[in-house]
């Protein structure tokens, strides 16, 4: 049973790591995460069904093991953004005047759980079923999640290119089209 | 299908989520409405740029191994309790008494966690992260993976094999591999006083617990604390530990 939970989580590792330190915004604190991720999927491993879908299980317990030190330290750091969803007009011209880093801590900066719904399914490519089960909600809670993080992104992401010379009606400043 | 209800299914339509009823529904209000067409031509074009330029970074090897590290030393040393739970499942309903006191001592027992670890890593698969018998090199590779000096002893009557990091109560601690007469001493070092509470405790005084089959022997030396783990005989342990308190030569 060691060997089997080992190799599965291997198989996750990454992914796992990516997201932990997208959550914790530290690396030390992703790695306390995961081990204590470990800990818990470990001891409740007896209690996974062989054949369903391991990836989902995992998170979901990386993402309560997450709540849980976030409820009994206080911390939960993020940014109040507009909560206006005006639609973009300039579609992935943005994308071009940004590092994947900015677009990443972009990201990061989100208020739960619009944050973990755009990662999980952006970046880690995870079907809504699965991030349902991992956030433990409806599939069309994590639509309604998703639309609203991609929005809240949007924003945030077309401040950061305005920053740089991006203007909203598609043109940077100094006559570049 | 209103508009608002359109919005709200363009995420399953840009992922491919939509059943197809709604994928038809949503199909038809789209050739009807040019606004909600840009809509979501927009946001389909946000999201490819999106996916196109988030990073996924995958694992640096060293913290790939310091994790798989853990993972390991986690499922070793539950995977051994377990096995223990299960085979002494009659004992130990007839033990409730017994086991209840057992467990209030392990509680207060700071040194489960590094017999654990030890014991996780005393067999063939040692789970060294670095090998060598030099420990001016292995110094500087546990110091690279803690982020602080470390001196590693040396020790005439034992053999130093390598290191690795182990997450202990939140922390990295570095951790020195040796081998005398044949038996494998795991010698943790830090600098974290919660690592280590033996509190009242001299300079290089050695604090010793006794225990089957692992004793640990524990001290501060030049302000850096040392727990040793072996089930060498206490006295050897001791012997050994008093070696690393010399002056290295």
């Amino acid at each position: 049973m060691k060997e089997r939970f080992e190799t599965l989580v291997e198989g996750h590792l990454d992914s796992l790591h990516r997201f932990a330190v997208s959550l914790t915004r530290d690396r030390d604190g992703a790695r306390d995460l995961l081990h204590d991720t470990f800990v818990k999927g470990f001891e409740g491993y007896h209690a996974f069904r062989p054949g369903t879908n391991f990836r989902a299980w995992i998170f979901a317990i990386l993402v309560n093991t997450f709540r849980t030190r976030v409820r009994d330290t206080g911390r939960h750091r993020h940014v109040a953004l507009d909560e206006t969803n005006e639609p973009a007009s300039e579609g992935d011209v943005v994308f071009e005047l940004l590092e994947g880093t900015e677009i990443l801590e972009a990201i990061e900066e989100l208020p739960e759980p619009y944050r973990s719904a755009v990662l999980l399914v952006d970046r880690e490519e995870m079907r809504y079923s699965e991030v349902a089960l991992v956030m433990d909600c409806p599939v069309g809670t994590v639509m309604s999640r998703l639309h609203r993080g991609r929005g809240l992104l949007r924003q945030r992401l077309r401040g950061l290119a305005q920053e740089r010379g991006f203007q909203a009606a598609g043109k940077r400043v100094g006559g570049e089209a | 299908m209103m508009c608002m209800d359109c919005r709200s299914l363009v995420p399953g339509w840009i992922d491919a989520e939509l059943g197809p009823a709604e994928t038809t529904e949503f199909a038809a209000h789209l050739s009807s409405c040019r606004e909600c067409a840009e809509f979501a031509g927009r946001e389909r074009d946000f999201v490819r740029g999106l996916r196109a330029r988030l990073p996924r970074p995958d694992l640096p090897d060293v913290e790939r191994r310091h994790i798989l590290s853990d993972l390991r030393s986690v499922a070793g040393s539950r995977g051994d309790l377990r096995r223990l739970a299960w085979g002494g499942a009659l004992a130990l309903a007839a033990c409730i008494a017994l086991v209840a006191t057992l467990a209030v001592s392990q509680a207060r027992d700071w040194t489960r966690a590094y017999r654990m670890d030890h014991a996780a890593h005393a067999g063939a698969s040692d789970g060294l992260e670095f090998r060598s018998g030099s420990a001016i090199q292995v110094a500087a590779w546990l110091t690279t993976a803690v982020g602080m000096p470390m001196h590693v002893p040396t020790m005439p009557d034992a053999r130093l094999l390598g290191a690795r990091t182990v997450r202990l109560n939140g922390r990295t601690v570095a951790l020195a591999v040796y081998e005398s007469a044949g038996r494998r001493l795991s010698l943790f070092l830090g600098n974290g006083q919660e690592l280590f509470p033996a509190r009242g405790l001299a300079p290089d005084q050695l604090w010793t617990r006794r225990g089957t089959p692992y004793s640990v022997v524990a001290w501060i030396h030049q302000g850096h604390f040392h727990v040793a783990v072996s089930d060498l005989p206490v006295q050897r342990l001791q012997q050994l530990a008093r070696q690393c308190q010399k002056p290295a030569t």
